[in-house]
């Protein structure tokens, strides 16, 4: 192919072809401008996710096929090659340079109105879904941090019954909150009741486990997820999202999978009544390593 | 009653230790314990929540049951258990699994997990593929692998279109 008649053909001018790709580009951007700000009423004003549904993919697809026409419709599809000769142009040559360049400033022109359409579509889709992490609710940071427990709380069941040291049987395991706090995130901990002459607690913890009852955050150390599954005979906290176990008799200190902390143990003591009170709050704070470091 | 003269599993045969009339005797108690609790009286919703707590972390919200630590025993899934075997796993904690005595969980609240339970067999299923009840993260995943495949589908008709 020769170089002369490629250019003739670019001198030529812009083709019927290519304004009515401008145009569908120009309205498949507006169709997906119309449904980005349709998704962004439809999600503040609660209108429901079918219409969440409808109008993102609307727009995404949209700003696809707006994507796709400008690329087939507006885009150059040849290979322009040309026979390496001299490095220097031939003054022809560059006088048609000249030529395409102008005719080139028109077309972008062009170009400029197609890149603030699709820098509108960007910025409402990316508005809506922005918009669509308000959903994710609050960060569980600030509740992680805050003390869980204090001293003197008492243990109470998920009804909010509290605990007498002989209500669970040995080999028991329930979920327990402080008093006044059920359902709470941070406090919610396992209360395990084992054989008292099996304990192995670490150094300082003696008196923890008054008639063997054992207290542990239930958030997993490794990802925050809960640790509830306690075998029995095994006497080990399993974490049913990684497969982290927990030896309960030696202070829930990791004995196999991802989790790298012990769960982190709440001292125990008994009130004249009988029932378990909190000595004071976990040893550590609960939850996934992570959010301390990211605080 | 004939349980207790055979034995089933882990749990002993007990004909040569206890007489015909202790058996019976042990046998009417838990009949007993059984009728004491008013199954019909249990709340579904409740039950849910007290399920998801209590014994969801092993058996799994959908009581499909799932693996436990370092064992080929997995905690069962509760699809085919009846009424009583229940309230008795629930009460005596066999095998790895705990107690649970009344002082912690009260009759009407097992009424309420058993209700959950029978009514988790064949919970409603408006998709059609429940895919062993895993959840929409599972159900996530499959629908990504079709979408996947389509594509491949999408892009093989464009190639055989071109030659």
């Amino acid at each position: 192919m020769n170089a002369d008649t490629e250019r003739v053909e670019t001198r030529g001018g812009p083709s019927r072809s290519h304004y009515s790709g401008v145009v569908l580009v120009l309205a498949a951007f507006t169709i997906a401008i119309a449904s980005g700000i349709a998704f962004l009423y439809a999600y503040w004003t609660n209108a429901g996710t079918w219409l969440l549904g409808i109008t993102m993919g609307v727009g995404a697809g949209g700003l696809g096929a707006g994507l796709v026409i400008w690329a087939h419709r507006l885009m150059r599809h040849d290979e322009a090659s040309s026979p390496r000769e001299l490095l220097q142009s031939t003054d022809e040559e560059r006088q048609a340079l000249v030529e395409d360049f102008l005719t080139g400033e028109q077309r972008v022109e062009r170009r400029r109105l197609l890149g603030w359409i699709s820098a509108g579509v960007l910025l409402t889709l990316v508005a809506g879904i922005a918009s669509a992490v308000r959903s994710l609710g609050k960060p569980p940071m600030p509740v992680l941090k805050a003390p869980a427990w204090k001293r003197g709380d008492r243990v109470v069941t998920p009804d909010g019954k509290p605990v007498s040291a002989a209500a669970l049987a040995i080999g028991s395991a329930i979920t327990v909150y402080p008093e006044g706090r059920v359902g709470s995130l941070s406090g919610q901990t396992m209360l395990i009741r084992v054989k008292e002459d099996l304990l192995h607690l670490p150094k300082g913890r003696t008196g923890w486990a008054p008639m063997g009852n054992l207290a542990y955050s239930r958030i997993c150390t490794h990802a925050g997820c809960p640790v509830a599954l306690y075998e029995v005979r095994r006497h080990l906290l399993l974490c049913p999202c990684h497969q982290s176990t927990f030896a309960v008799l030696q202070g829930a200190v990791p004995t196999s999978g991802p989790a790298a902390r012990a769960l982190p143990q709440l001292p125990l003591y008994l009130d004249p009544d009988g029932n378990l009170r909190a000595g004071g709050d976990f040893t550590e704070h609960p939850g996934p390593g992570f959010w301390s470091i990211i605080a | 009653m004939d349980i207790v003269r055979t034995g089933k599993g882990a749990m002993p045969s007990f004909a040569k230790t206890l007489s015909a009339t202790q058996i019976s005797a042990v046998a009417a108690y838990v009949t007993t314990r059984l009728a004491v609790m008013n199954l019909a009286g249990g709340n579904l919703a409740e039950g849910g929540v007290l399920y998801r707590l209590n014994c969801a972390p092993c058996h799994r919200p959908a009581i499909r049951g799932g693996a436990l630590a370092f064992s080929r025993k997995n905690a069962p899934a509760l699809t085919h258990v009846n009424a009583a075997t229940i309230v008795g796993a629930v009460r005596s904690g066999p095998g790895e699994m705990p107690a649970f005595p009344v002082s912690v969980l009260g009759d009407q609240d097992l009424a309420s997990i058993v209700k959950y339970v029978i009514f988790m067999r064949k919970p409603p299923d408006p998709g059609g593929l429940p895919l062993d009840y895993y959840g929409p993260v599972a159900e996530g995943l499959v629908a990504v692998g079709v979408a996947l495949a389509l594509a491949l589908v999408a892009v093989w008709i464009e190639e055989k279109g071109r030659g």
